[in-house]
Parts: structure tokens; C-alpha cells; sequence
């Protein structure tokens, strides 16, 4: 529970220093103007999601290889808090697309195979619901949480591999050297410390819940 | 849920951008964009939270029953 805590008052701190960042410090772009400040809150979004979805590659892995309750209820969680920084991430992505290109979406590569990713974990959760309890539901989950991975690479690539409104990589291993100045990469990895703090703060909750709901299910069946 | 704090980490960060904000005067047009994402962000957070509290409670209800069940059966 401390720890917990300790998580959630570290991402709220960090939050803090990063609205501090976007307002006070990091110049405003000169071509994108203040819009471009969004980009502290959209692209930290869709990388934390890319680690959310990572780790239910790992929990799946984990679940098929070792039949391990733990691990199932970690790729289910991660899956569910994937979703939740996918959909922000295509809707601050709306919310930035309108002042600057005049609609809110286009059919763009890299729009379509994000909103693609949201739909392959979505029909994840919803799988988990459908699905028969227990290990039939958890294994085609598992299934499911590691092809649809497959996306995630395809989304960061898909700006470089197609002709695309919208912009190439600006961080990570894709993004040119000095593609962005350096006080913007001081707020984004601020940024991006602060969401994945508040990522890993959100998982042990919903895995610890998770958790409780696979052991109260088990006791009402063995009950009835 | 440390339902308290997770509120007040919201309202701080809903309120800041609002308050700094008004000193921007350059491209004030794409302000309330700006505050829309602050602000769906957030809202998004607090209904999960919601959520994840509200799943909390149903879990303990359900337990509860289940122990008292337990009890009475032991009981006859």
C-alpha cells in the first residue's frame, strides 16, 4: 500500500513539474505555435500504451508457457490500462489535428493503425468477457494480446514506410538527431516519466483487484 | 483507492494550466485545445479511478456474502 502510494505521489509530482514545463519553460514552436505543447501529453500517451501492450506480451508469454494465474492477471490489467492511454492518445491526437490541419481525422497511415490497435485490444477485453472463464478464456486472451502486438511496431513505423500527413518520429530510435530542441526533450521525458509512473501505479492497482475477482470467482464456484 | 489524494493531484492539475495559461498572449486561438486535453486526460483518469473503487466495493459486498454463507452452512 506504501509503495502504491508512493507511486501515485510520485507521478502526481512529476505531473506538476511537467505543467510547469509545457506553461513556464519549453519555448512555443515556431510552426505549430502553442498547439505543439499538446505533443508533452499525446506522444508520452501513445509510448506509455506501446509499454502497456508490451506487458501483456510478457503476461501472455508468461501464462502460456506457465499456466501462471499472476501472469494472466497481469496481461489482463496492462491490456484494460492500454486501452484507457490508447483512446487518450487518439483523442488528444483529435484534439491537436484540429488547429492544425483543419479536421479532426484523416485516414492517415498512422491515424488508422492506431485506431486498429485500439480495436485489437478492445476486442481483447472484450474476449475476456465473452470468453468461457478460467484457462479456455485466458489462453485465446493470451493469443489475442500477442499477435495483436504486431501493430505496435507498425504504428511507430507507419509515418516512415507511407506517405503521411502526419509527422515522422521526433524521439526514439526513427527520429533524427536534433529533430527537437533540447529543452522540449527535457519536458517530454519529463513527460514521459510522469505517465509511466502513473502507469505502473494504475497496474498494481488493477492487478491487485484483478486478482481479488479470479480468487472470489473461484470461492463462489466451489460455493454453489 | 487513495481516493483523496488521486482527487486533489486532478483539480491541481486541471488548475495550473488554467492559471499559467493566462499569461500566454501567442497563439491564444489553440488555448482551449490546449485545456481540452488537460482536461479529458484528467476526466479520463477520475472515471477509471471510479470505476476501479466502485469494483472494489462490489468485490468486498461479495465477500462478505460469500463469509456469511460460509458461516451459516458451518452453522446447520
Amino acid at each position: 500500500m506504501t509503495g502504491r502510494l508512493a507511486l501515485l505521489g510520485a507521478s502526481g509530482v512529476l505531473m506538476m513539474l511537467l505543467l510547469s514545463l509545457i506553461f513556464l519553460w519549453v519555448p512555443t514552436d515556431i510552426v505549430l505555435g502553442i498547439s505543439q505543447r499538446i505533443f508533452y501529453f499525446h506522444v508520452p500517451m501513445a509510448m506509455v500504451a506501446f509499454l502497456a501492450f508490451g506487458v501483456v506480451v510478457v503476461g501472455s508469454i508468461g501464462y502460456l508457457w506457465k499456466k501462471s494465474e499472476r501472469m494472466d492477471a497481469l496481461a489482463y490489467s496492462a491490456a484494460e490500462i492500454g486501452v484507457l492511454f490508447t483512446s487518450l492518445m487518439l483523442i488528444t491526437g483529435m484534439l491537436w489535428a484540429k488547429p492544425v490541419w483543419g479536421v479532426w481525422w484523416t485516414w492517415s497511415p498512422q491515424l488508422t493503425t492506431s485506431l486498429i490497435l485500439w480495436f485489437i485490444y478492445v476486442a481483447y477485453l472484450m474476449l475476456r468477457s465473452y470468453a468461457p472463464q478460467g484457462d479456455q478464456g485466458a489462453r485465446y486472451g493470451a493469443v489475442l494480446g500477442i499477435i495483436g502486438f504486431v501493430d505496435v511496431p507498425i504504428v511507430y513505423m507507419a509515418a516512415k514506410w507511407w506517405r503521411d500527413v502526419h509527422p515522422e518520429a521526433v524521439v526514439g530510435p526513427l527520429a533524427d538527431e536534433g529533430s527537437l530542441e533540447g529543452k522540449m526533450v527535457v519536458a517530454f521525458l519529463v513527460g514521459l516519466l510522469a505517465f509511466t509512473t502513473l502507469f505502473a501505479y494504475l497496474l498494481t492497482e488493477r492487478y491487485s483487484l484483478r486478482r481479488q475477482e479470479t480468487q472470489v470467482e473461484r470461492l463462489r464456484y466451489s460455493h454453489a | 483507492m487513495p481516493k483523496r489524494l488521486t482527487l486533489i493531484i486532478g483539480l491541481v492539475t486541471l488548475l495550473v494550466p488554467a492559471m499559467l495559461g493566462a499569461n500566454h498572449t501567442e497563439g491564444e486561438e489553440f488555448l482551449p485545445f490546449l485545456f481540452a486535453v488537460f482536461a479529458v486526460t484528467w476526466v479520463a483518469f477520475f472515471v477509471y479511478a471510479f470505476f476501479m473503487t466502485r469494483k472494489q466495493a462490489d468485490l468486498t459486498r461479495e465477500i462478505d456474502a460469500l463469509r456469511q454463507s460460509i458461516e451459516d452452512g458451518e452453522a446447520r
